[in-house]
């Protein structure tokens, strides 16, 4: 057999064990799922001030929901009547970011209130310092299926809201999938990042102190 | 054997186990877990060549088919089996490593390279210099068996039907030697006959044509 045969034969067989494997494979799909949404938001026309949507909310299913984040911290469920529904997040509209990303000051009040937030830095990154009482959740811990402990302190039905350095880094946006692909259905982005919270004055502790 | 042909097979060897030692490591790295696939897909995306809404199903195929490739063409040139073309199919992934890491290095970006999981020897996270070296190396163990082949402990030698066989003999295709021009005259010509200078008008073949090639 000849060399191109050969070389030939070698790359459909990977390609038939790629295609393959990617069809088990649920994360993907979910990932592909939470893109499409958000690129179906972002696509949408957005006059008024709207409501972020959660990522890993279905706005098909349930297009009158509205985050459980209230004043008083209780979280409500998807389930809630539509007339007791609590009044929903509302952050400055923005139409190059996906309706998932939260400010710095809305992000503050959330904090304020009582609300989860990770950190999704790595532990260099970290060493700067975090948001005070963040839990630090990465994709190395769900790589090495580290992450039973963390996920345990975090309710499925509150929001959570994950961060990470800012500008560039797709730590939180990674997390925050991989949130989603486990059943977390509030999930929430602090785009700008820490450095733009360490910025703001809002209070952070350094890695180990709490 | 002669002692320039132990240390033949012996350098080839040992290049054909560290090739297949490093891309096998790296496969079973991205293959370990969905989750390890995934941190891979991650890094993809981080590299932003890829767009994630356009051509997230490049991304998906790219994260399942680079570990595969990986793992087959280590497999195969760990038992010597095929050895040059699975060493050409990893030659061509490197060079996209190899093209990848420079972008992202001229574009000045802060991501992980994803090479080998969440492990970093001999190159820290984030990429860097060091990467395109080590893609370097790997190139060059790629390159030395597409030239050299599996060498003599190969299947490709146990298979080989033929010494000269370009595709499964292990010798260099450029100690190969050129089989030399044909120089006697065909049987079927008289050796007394004169050679026509030109063709005969009556469309026999002269001595000096070669046969028309016959396409049915």
């Amino acid at each position: 057999m000849r060399f191109v045969g050969k070389v030939a034969i070698i790359l459909v067989v990977v390609l038939v064990a790629a295609v393959a494997h990617s069809m088990q494979w649920p994360i993907t799909r979910d990932i592909a799922d939470a893109l499409q949404r958000s690129q179906a938001r972002r696509g949408a026309e957005g006059g008024a001030v709207t409501p972020p949507t959660p990522l890993g909310a279905d706005s098909q299913t349930n297009p009158s929901a509205t985050s459980p984040i209230e004043g008083s911290g209780e979280p409500q469920g998807q389930g809630d009547p539509p007339d007791v529904a609590p009044p929903p997040i509302v952050d400055e509209p923005d139409s190059d970011l996906p309706d998932y990303y939260i400010s710095v000051a809305r992000a503050y009040e959330l904090w304020e209130e009582g609300m989860p937030f990770v950190d999704a830095r790595t532990d260099v990154e970290r060493e700067v310092g975090t948001i005070e009482g963040a839990l630090h959740l990465e994709t190395l811990h769900f790589v090495n299926r580290m992450e039973g402990p963390i996920l345990a302190q975090l309710e499925p039905a509150f929001p959570v809201i994950v961060f990470c350095a800012g500008g560039e880094c797709d730590a939180s946006e990674n997390v925050a999938q991989r949130l989603i692909g486990r059943g977390y259905t509030e999930v929430y982005i602090m785009h700008e990042g820490f450095g733009a919270w360490e910025a703001a004055g809002h209070p952070t502790e350094p890695v180990g102190g709490g | 054997m002669t002692t320039g042909q132990r240390i033949d097979l012996i350098i080839t060897l040992f290049v054909r186990l560290f090739i297949a030692g490093v891309f096998g490591f790296a496969a079973f790295m991205k293959l370990k877990s969905n989750d390890a696939t995934q941190a891979f897909a991650e890094s993809i995306r981080s590299f932003k060549i890829l767009s994630p809404i356009d051509h997230e199903h490049l991304v998906v195929v790219s994260s399942f088919a680079v570990p595969w490739a990986e793992a087959i063409c280590a497999a195969l040139i760990l038992i010597g089996l095929w050895t040059r073309a699975a060493a050409f199919v990893m030659l061509g992934a490197v060079g996209v490593f190899i093209a990848a890491i420079a972008s992202v290095i001229a574009r000045d970006m802060n991501v992980s390279c994803g090479c080998f999981g969440e492990f970093n020897f001999p190159c820290d996270n984030p990429i860097g210099t060091c990467h395109l070296w080590r893609n370097g190396v790997l190139a060059a163990g790629c390159l030395f068996l597409l030239i050299r082949g599996g060498g003599r402990l190969s299947f490709d030698r146990l298979l080989a039907p033929s010494k000269g066989d370009p595709d499964l003999d292990p010798e260099p295709a450029s100690t190969l030697r050129a089989k030399p021009a044909p120089t006697a005259r065909p049987a079927s010509v008289d050796p007394d006959r004169p050679i026509a200078l030109s063709s005969p008008p009556t469309g026999e073949m002269s001595a000096d044509q070669p046969p028309k090639p016959r396409w049915d």
